[in-house]
């Protein structure tokens, strides 16, 4: 950065900051856990852990095991870095988190990994966030070098600045227009780490405040579409696991932490979340567990910048998800929203077991998508990525947007249209039933399919309404229905009690006829970031209202308050 | 995907008034993206850009490894000591030759396809990205973008021309299929504002653009090569077959494929002209450089890079 822009920077960045600091900051009164018990719980059970990373490492120093292995295995990771921004961020947490421990001596190999070895900043909102968020964390830690001392050439003070631009850029951006990576069970996980440690070791405090409002606001995102451990409905990327077992995505790892007192999925940073002094407010975690009655959300997000094939950099994302306590399902109106990792729409079950989700997907793959979200020539990577065998180009593939798919959704009800060009790859389109929840199945005339979840005293219907033909084929643990055709339709319908089977078809007619007029003449909600009963958040407001039995906490970006009752 | 794999160097017998664009003791840089197995967060072979001074035959590596790389651009009467990368992660700069380099972007500013240095004023330059184009003004100290449509317009690739009075900016938008523009000034550096300020480059044969992504002109007569680009201010006067083009360029006719087929696509194509006959050297995107040897393609270095570009340069 030059001269005079750093000093534009400084005046727009402390102008925000100014506002941040002067405002008065009136905590929740009740904050969640974890307790220091149950932290103290989690470090142990990770420091039991050999792996070879930081986490470990630090779990093992600070509860006094196996230090020996563990100052070797530092020693180690400081000696061959690698990974990018998923070296960097942990690395960096190790730092301040575990600073009191570290020599001199270790604290300048820390110092000359930043000099000489060149992490990528990458190309999606957690990578970018990793990387400004270490490199703001360590140009405050190096005050005053000149740019021979970085791995970019850059000043202290150049990075320091460039980064928190970033920060508080991507933060705002956030609150008032949207998240591009929105309600990843996969890559919410990195979110939270990043943010803690800016929460506890940024020395501004108004960048710790943001930090901490930050992790907030994604934990009440996350929440308000939390069900017994799973985070449904629509994602913008979802995991090849997570996407047929909800329970096993890496979000819950967290979501457990915050709001269960459960280490049932240990992840590497929780160590650091045990450590932090970041407490989760309690009415997040009741956002998360008030399923007493019904309810619908609707939430604006935004697609992944698209660089062709639109007119728009950012196409507005309408999510819609009905919830109830035993089942959820939630969607968002199709499309390409997101490459390859696209997961358009679910029904999520509650319950222990795995597998407890329904959904469907056109599997497309083409230089055409490649192409809108990446940067390189399309048939090029389309030849490249179609031609190594990767899952993006399985027919089988269970993740994935498809431009020739069209959902609308009324509440329970979700209404799916595929218009298939010949000669796309692929022309069939796939819905995933796992066997294990069902009981019981019916068949009944007019092609209803009812699913029972006895223990759950619950049906979930759906109706193929177009096709030219289906194969059902069993996979083990799950069926999958393929459907073939250029046009193909199909009702889901749920959270329907399991009444007796001939008034279950009048009803599940009723509703499909009703709710699809309703959602096919329902103009889409692109006034509110999010509409639900516990969240409330207009476009371009930068404020986040939260309520839930009685309770209200309002996150404030702008003015930089925390208002709560 | 056999289109792809099939090279085809594009003969075209026309006159060519330009210099040669290649020359005795020239630098040759190879920017490397990456390797086909590469995810952000893996460990992967080294990437960036790579120098040859011995026409070729050896490779080293300059500035930051495992930069995912698209391009480069350096400033010629510095004689090699003020270089620029166009990288995923923002421009970078060396002034010593490739020793120290820095990122001049910032946030704001990712994926650069491409950079394109103003020869005759090297402080302005110019980047191609998919969101925009950017140029400078102070050698890469500080960007600019518009709001307008130049501001978010998919660029592939930006060349810059000068000759004589007039320098010209030239702008490949979305695919390489698609138009490319224009936009000239004859009162010195070339300041877009607008992309309407931009004309639209006639390509009357879509056969130059059917396969390749990099053409060769070659005129036998006077040995003049042309490569990468097809559209220069120092080309006025194009003959084939006795007729003549103003600045379009026609295409020959029937191509014939050069030798066996490559492993992997073709990205980048240069020619040596010393000694003559020309050499070239092809950039493949999985499978490093190959060379003629023998009427052969031979692997000529950097195994298992994606080249994306090639550039030569010769130093006074």
């Amino acid at each position: 950065m030059t001269e005079g822009r750093i000093v534009k920077s400084i005046v727009a960045v402390a102008a925000c900051l100014a506002i941040f600091v002067a405002g008065s900051v009136v905590m929740s009164a009740q904050m969640a856990g974890p307790s220091d018990a149950f932290r103290q719980e989690a470090l142990e059970h990770v420091a039991g852990n050999d792996a070879r990373n930081f986490h470990f490492v630090a779990a093992k120093l600070r509860t006094g095991r196996d230090t020996a292995f563990a100052w070797r295995q530092l020693d180690s990771l400081l000696d061959g870095p690698t990974g990018d921004m998923f070296w960097t961020y942990p690395a960096t947490a190790f730092y301040f988190y575990c600073n009191d421990l570290l020599s001199d001596d270790l604290k300048d190999r820390f110092r000359q990994v930043w000099k000489r070895w060149t992490p990528y900043r990458g190309d999606t909102e957690n990578h970018f966030l990793m990387y400004y968020e270490t490199l703001y964390l360590m140009s405050q830690e190096w005050p005053d070098l000149p740019g021979y001392e970085w791995f970019n050439g850059k000043s202290s003070r150049e990075n320091f600045l460039e980064a928190e631009e970033y920060l508080i850029r991507w933060i705002d951006e956030t609150v008032t227009l949207g998240q591009t990576e929105w309600d990843s069970p996969r890559y919410f996980y990195f979110y939270v780490l990043p943010l803690l440690t800016l929460y506890d070791h940024a020395d501004d405090p108004a960048m710790r405040l943001r930090a901490g409002m930050m992790l907030e606001y994604l934990l009440a995102d996350y929440a308000v579409d939390y069900l017994d451990g799973r985070y449904c409905g629509a994602h913008s990327r979802d995991g090849d696991g997570s996407v047929i077992d909800p329970l096993d995505a890496e979000a819950r790892s967290w979501s457990d932490f915050y709001w269960e007192d459960s280490l049932s999925l240990i992840l590497p940073d929780l160590v650091f979340g045990a450590m932090s002094k970041f407490r989760c407010p309690a009415i997040i975690r009741d956002i998360a567990h008030d399923r007493d009655s019904t309810f619908t959300s609707y939430e604006l997000k935004r697609s992944r910048a698209k660089m062709r094939y639109s007119e728009e950099t950012y196409t507005p994302v309408y999510r819609t998800t009905w919830m109830s306590s035993r089942c959820a399902i939630g969607s968002i109106q199709g499309g390409l929203q997101q490459p390859i990792q696209q997961h358009s729409w679910d029904v999520t079950f509650a319950g222990a077991q795995q597998n407890r989700t329904l959904f469907g997907l056109h599997p497309y793959a083409s230089g055409y998508e490649l192409g809108m979200f990446f940067p390189e020539e399309p048939e090029l990577m389309e030849a490249g990525i179609l031609g190594s065998k990767a899952s993006y180009g399985s027919p089988d593939k269970w993740v994935g947007g498809s431009p020739f798919e069209e959902i609308r959704q009324h509440e329970r009800s979700l209404f799916a249209h595929y218009n298939i060009p010949p000669g796309t790859r692929f022309g069939h389109v796939d819905l995933f039933i796992p066997k294990n929840p069902f009981t019981k199945v019916r068949t009944e005339p007019g092609r209803w399919q009812l699913h029972a979840i006895d223990e759950l005293d619950l049906v979930t219907a759906y109706r193929i309404d177009r096709c030219d033909s289906a194969l059902v084929i069993d996979e083990g643990e799950y069926v999958r229905l393929r459907l073939f055709g250029g046009m193909i339709d199909y009702t889901v319908i749920t959270g329907l009690d399991a009444i007796d089977l001939p008034d279950a078809l009048s009803e599940y007619k009723r509703l499909a006829r009703e709710d699809s007029i309703t959602a096919h003449t329902t103009e889409p909600r692109a006034h509110y970031l999010f509409q639900t009963p516990h969240l409330r958040s207009k476009v371009g407001s930068g404020v986040l209202q939260m309520e839930c039995r009685g309770a209200r906490r309002t996150l404030d970006f702008v003015r930089g308050e925390i208002r709560g009752e | 995907m056999n289109r792809l794999r099939l090279i085809q160097i594009q003969l075209l017998v026309t006159a060519l008034l330009a210099t040669p664009c290649v020359g005795r003791a020239q630098t040759l840089y190879t920017v490397v993206l990456g390797n086909q197995n590469h995810v952000v967060g893996s460990s992967t072979l080294e990437s960036g850009l790579f120098v040859s001074y011995d026409r070729g035959e050896s490779w080293s590596q300059l500035g930051p490894r495992n930069l995912k790389a698209y391009d480069m651009d350096a400033v010629v009467s510095e004689g090699g000591r003020v270089l620029y990368i166009a990288a995923g992660n923002g421009v970078h700069r060396s002034v010593d030759s490739g020793k120290s380099w820095k990122i001049v972007t910032g946030w704001e500013m990712t994926e650069v396809l491409d950079i394109a240095v103003d020869q005759e004023e090297p402080r302005f330059l110019y980047a191609a990205t998919p969101f925009g184009l950017w140029w400078s003004q102070d050698g890469g100290e500080s960007w600019t973008k518009t709001r307008d449509s130049i501001g978010t317009t998919y660029v592939y690739r930006v060349e810059h021309h000068g000759y004589r009075n007039e320098r010209t900016l030239e702008l490949y938008t979305g695919r390489r299929q698609q138009p490319s523009l224009r936009l000239a000034s004859d009162s010195g550096a070339v300041l877009p504002h607008s992309l309407e300020e931009f004309a639209r480059i006639d390509q009357n044969d879509s056969c130059l653009w059917s396969d390749a992504y990099a053409v060769i002109g070659v005129n036998p007569g006077t040995r003049n090569l042309q490569t990468r680009t097809l559209y220069t201010d120092s080309i006025r006067v194009m003959e084939q077959s006795g007729s003549s083009h103003g600045n379009a360029l026609v295409c020959a006719g029937a191509f014939t494929p050069v030798g066996t087929p490559l492993p992997s696509p073709v990205h980048a194509l240069i020619a040596i002209e010393d000694p003559w006959p020309y050499r070239m050297i092809v950039g493949t995107f999985g499978d490093g450089l190959f060379s003629r040897r023998n009427g052969e393609w031979v692997q000529s270095g950097l195994p298992g890079a994606q080249v994306w570009s090639i550039r030569s340069f010769t130093y006074r």
